[in-house]
């Protein structure tokens, strides 16, 4: 542990490192638009089953109804999650999580750090799951869940999700107000990096996508998932699954649906993602579960 | 010889919501299962933390007493034949119980066997009771972990189980009990070795932890107070943000934070708002105003509390910089510019945008003030403005300040100030017990949005069903039932209903007739409700009503009075004039005008005489004691009248009159309470 205040880049490295040595897979994001690491398929699919599964993973996330023009000094559209899942949950998971705030440079001992329920409930991906949000002096710095259920499959063996919301921590280890002042790699600042980014996705996300082309990619992104999921191609289906879910955040940040078709098209996401994880869940029961070999004897 | 058992179940933090109901719910299902198990202590104290449940009995027996357990087999008849000598069956039985036929004993016609089951040791016993107890302890939700462990709470790290200091060996959801406790989290982490309650006790204080709610309550009251006065202030009173905060905490620790003067052009309640959700923070005063400190409650006493202190500033300087921002955009705009919004805002798809609603609420509001003595201009003034806020930024942000930023912004843009308290008090009672709108403004507007809602949401045929009322009409009606008996008005239920209903005109799907008669028929329903949760008894408030609920007080003040008669003196007189009465008219009876003179003189005419001299007193518009003193008073009359006459005369006009004469008196008395539905004492 040093004592040298982290940039923004380093505490990725740190998180890396840490949940590296704790036996994950660092995965990589995935390349498609998604409002957080838990679509990433390596989150999503992989909680499916009783395969063992160990992967850290940053993840951009897009709240396209979050965005702020670059003007608050708190609130993204576009910001970055650092995600990990064990499957199954290690006994001793939340001393592995406070021991990764000791390799960032924060001491629970000197500090506040406090575990408050948050369950955790994802209508769009039929799933949810019961942990904490974890505070630091006051500050919402990771959401911890345990995942009951996925794709609305009950889960088992149980997952835990971590989910660190690090411009948050790396705004409290470096002392500052705004996301854009955060020092990012000695040189650069997050605004010099991602503040252009957030004033142009604003004007798209609130002003300009069209918003009649938008409806036409939900359908087809639906269809078309529909069909990858017939041709037993859970994979491919997913993708259009994640695009579905994006293109409903974006249509509902134009204001584009109404308080009742809202929870109609929140239906149509998780239809989906039903689909997509009984699919995935098939796929690897005929292939024999292979990392339960691998993985289950290195446990 | 008696045991003392100390068990700790050690837990990632249980949530605070739960903690209250999973304490309370060990200690019923651990006493039920001692008791059942002959095991009961002689004293048992039950506590938690976020991180243990604990459960303290002293004084158990060693041992289970010993118990006869006579087991029941076929009947004589089967088990013996003719000759008495055992049958198939009755041999069978005997086997089973491992004794000869000849060892079983006849009781009642059947063959049963009577042994002494031996008391097992206390330890034994409770090392299978206690896992059991644990996996049926029931929680809102429940988790699974790890490899199918669970369901619990939450994973469970520890169990710590002494019996007479030794170890009580069973294992739950996989985790084997031992004599190992753990103090706080980051205090006193390590283990220590438990031997007894009284050993417990202090070895936990001792790591930090403080084992009872009431404790923690305590120190934190006592904590967030010194803080406070460290600015010179005195924290604003909040009993369910201690109780939450002690839920929270092993170890509570306060600290105080200060935020920038300049925040404090906020309102009060937005300034305690964001301090309380989500930060657990309390509000410090002085002289009944909000200075520009809070404090916060840690659950560590960090070398640098000031570190602690100025993280948690951080996090409310945001919250406050945008309730700042928000309050500053709204305030852009006087609050009824904010109106036309309220048009795309849907209150329900049939009944229309919350626009359409607060121009229905507005209309009724003023055919109502009159009736409820209120200004009918500020009282529409309200009924338009109170939904307003709904599409502010504020409210927007923070959902629990609906109606409080809508008067805040009503008094800011100078609306009468009648007008303003209404639009905050339209939404009372928001839960059983709140206050009642104190203005007959604040009422006339409540009463309004709230009979809306209800004539609107039957009207499209979503009646409450069950655990179903998504609407809260249940609250709503009962809501509309209290303010209404609380004083007397010129509103009517019926009458209300119904304007309530034409105001809907065109969006119901459903005859208009019938959502009124169901709307009056719910309120009435709800008074009812309202008038037992008040300790009336439930036969004389059915009773009352089916007299007439139409007037909301009326019908309160008569259940009072009825209830204060029945089983006193003079309660039996009421009744039995009353059955009597009713009991002789024929069913279908049409009564007809009655010439007095027409009545023979004698118990007769006296009847008639004493019941029109009695009238005036059993009106309406007299007090209801009155009234039924007045009709406890026919008593004699009554009496003398069936004693001395003969109802059913051969002549049916004399007959006709003398059923008319009682159909008055009963109709009279009926206009009270229907007396039939009370039941005998």
């Amino acid at each position: 542990m040093s004592s040298k205040v982290l940039n923004f880049q380093e505490l990725v490295l740190a998180l890396s490192t840490f949940w590296a040595r704790q036996g994950c897979v660092l995965a990589q994001p995935y390349d498609l638009e998604t409002g957080a690491g838990t679509f990433n398929p390596a989150t999503f699919l992989r909680a499916l089953g009783p395969e063992p599964w160990n992967v850290a993973y940053v993840e951009p996330s897009r709240r396209p109804s979050d965005g702020r023009y670059g003007e608050n000094p708190n609130r993204l559209q576009h910001y970055f999650q650092f995600q990990v899942i064990m499957k199954p949950s290690p006994d001793d998971i939340q001393e592995r999580y406070l021991d990764s705030l000791r390799a960032f440079g924060i001491d629970p001992r000197d500090h506040d750090v406090r575990f408050i329920r948050d369950d955790w409930e994802s209508p769009s991906l039929g799933a949810w799951g019961l942990g904490w949000e974890v505070r630091l002096d006051g500050m919402e710095i990771t959401q911890f869940t345990y995942f009951q259920e996925v794709g609305g499959i009950a889960l088992s063996p149980t997952p835990v999700e971590i989910t660190y919301g690090i411009e948050r921590i790396a705004m409290f280890i470096q002392g500052v107000e705004n996301v854009y002042d955060l020092d990012y790699n000695g040189t650069l600042t997050y605004g010099d990096i991602y503040h252009e980014n957030e004033v142009q996705f604003s004007r798209y996300n609130f002003e300009a996508a069209n918003v009649a082309d938008l409806f036409t990619q939900f359908a087809m992104a639906e269809a078309e998932a529909r069909r990858m999921a017939a041709l037993d191609l859970p994979l491919p289906a997913y993708d259009q699954c994640i695009k579905a879910s994006h293109l409903f955040n974006l249509l509902d940040a134009r204001n584009a649906i109404s308080v009742t078709e809202r929870t109609a098209y929140i239906g149509r996401v998780r239809g989906l993602a039903r689909l997509c994880a009984q699919g995935f869940l098939k796929n690897r029961e005929e292939k024999g579960f292979p990392l339960l070999g691998k993985l289950g004897a290195a446990q | 010889m008696s045991l003392d058992l100390v068990l700790e179940i050690g837990c990632e933090e249980i949530p605070h919501d739960l903690l209250d109901e999973g304490i309370a719910g060990l200690g019923t299902l651990l006493r039920e299962r001692l008791a059942a198990a002959r095991l009961t202590p002689a004293a048992m104290e039950v506590d938690g933390t976020p991180r243990r449940l604990v459960v303290i009995a002293r004084g158990l027996p060693n041992a289970q007493d010993d118990v006869r357990v006579t087991a029941k087999g076929p009947s004589a008849k089967v088990a013996k034949d003719a000759d008495g000598n055992p049958t198939k069956a009755g041999e069978g039985f005997a086997r089973g119980q491992g004794v000869t036929f000849a060892d079983l004993v006849e009781v009642d016609g059947y063959m049963t066997h009577a042994r002494l089951e031996t008391g097992r040791p206390a330890a034994a016993a409770l090392a299978e009771l206690l896992p059991k107890a644990l996996a049926d302890l029931h929680w809102a939700k429940a988790m699974r972990w790890g490899t199918d462990q669970g369901p619990f709470v939450r994973p469970i790290k520890w169990i710590c189980a002494v019996l007479g200091g030794k170890t009580v060996p069973f294992e739950f959801a996989g985790v084997r009990a031992g004599n190992q406790s753990r103090g706080h989290r980051f205090m006193a982490p390590e283990a220590f070795t438990v031997s007894g309650p009284d050993d417990y006790q202090k070895k936990l204080f001792d790591a930090n932890v403080l084992l009872y709610r009431e404790k923690r309550r305590e120190r934190i009251r006592t904590q967030v107070a010194q803080q406070a006065a460290r600015a010179g202030g005195l924290p604003r009173e909040d009993a369910e943000l201690v109780a939450v905060t002690a839920l929270k905490t092993e170890w509570p620790v306060a600290v105080l934070g200060r935020f920038d003067a300049t925040y404090l052009e906020l309102p009060p309640e937005v300034l305690l708002t964001s301090m309380k959700e989500h930060q657990d923070d309390f509000g410090v005063e002085k002289n009944g105003r909000l200075i520009p400190c809070f404090v916060a409650v840690a659950d560590n006493e960090a070398t640098d509390m000031a570190l602690v202190a100025h993280g948690n500033e951080r996090v409310l300087r945001a919250r406050l910089e945008d309730a700042r921002f928000f309050f500053r955009e709204d305030r852009k705009h006087r609050l009824e510019a904010l109106l036309p919004r309220l048009d795309s805002f849907m209150f329900q798809k049939e009944l229309g945008s919350v626009g359409d609603k607060a121009r229905r609420v507005t209309a009724l509001t003023r055919s109502l003030a009159p009736l409820l003595g209120a200004n009918a201009d500020h009282a529409a003034r309200a009924a338009e403005l109170c939904k307003a806020d709904l599409v502010s930024n504020m409210v927007f942000e923070f959902p629990e300040l609906q109606g409080i930023m809508g008067r805040a912004y009503a008094l800011a843009d100078g609306e009468p100030r009648a007008a303003a308290a209404a639009i905050e008090a339209h939404y009372l009672p928001r839960f059983a017990g709140d206050a009642l709108p104190a203005t007959a403004e604040g009422r006339a507007v409540a009463i309004a949005d709230k009979v809306d809602t209800l004539a609107g949401i039957f009207g499209v045929g979503l009646i409450p069903s069950g655990s179903q009322d998504p609407y809260a009409l249940r609250r709503q009606g009962l809501g509309v039932a209290l303010m209404l008996a609380d004083a007397p008005s010129g509103v009517r239920l019926g009458g209300l209903v119904s304007e309530a209903v034409e105001q809907l005109a065109g969006r119901l799907t459903r005859p208009a007739a019938e959502v009124a008669a169901e709307v009056a028929a719910f309120l009435a329903q709800r008074l009812a409700y309202g008038l037992e949760q008040d300790g009336l008894r439930a036969d004389v408030v059915k009773a009352t009503l089916a007299g007439a609920c139409d007037d909301a007080h009326d019908a309160r003040q008569r259940a009072i009075a009825l209830n204060a008669v029945t089983g006193a003196e003079g309660f039996d007189d009421l009744m039995t004039s009353f059955k009597r009465v009713i009991k002789i008219i024929p069913d279908g009876f049409v009564p007809s005008a009655l010439a007095a003179e027409r009545l023979k003189p004698g118990p007769e005419a006296d009847l008639w005489r004493a019941f029109q001299a009695a009238r005036e007193r059993m009106g309406a518009d007299r007090p209801a004691p009155d009234r039924l003193a007045a009709m406890a008073a026919l008593r004699p009359r009554v009496d003398a009248f069936f004693d001395g006459v003969m109802v059913m005369d051969a002549d049916p006009a004399v007959r006709q009159d003398r059923l008319s004469m009682l159909a008055a008196i009963r109709d009279t008395f009926r206009a009270f309470a229907d007396f039939s539905q009370v039941a005998a004492p």
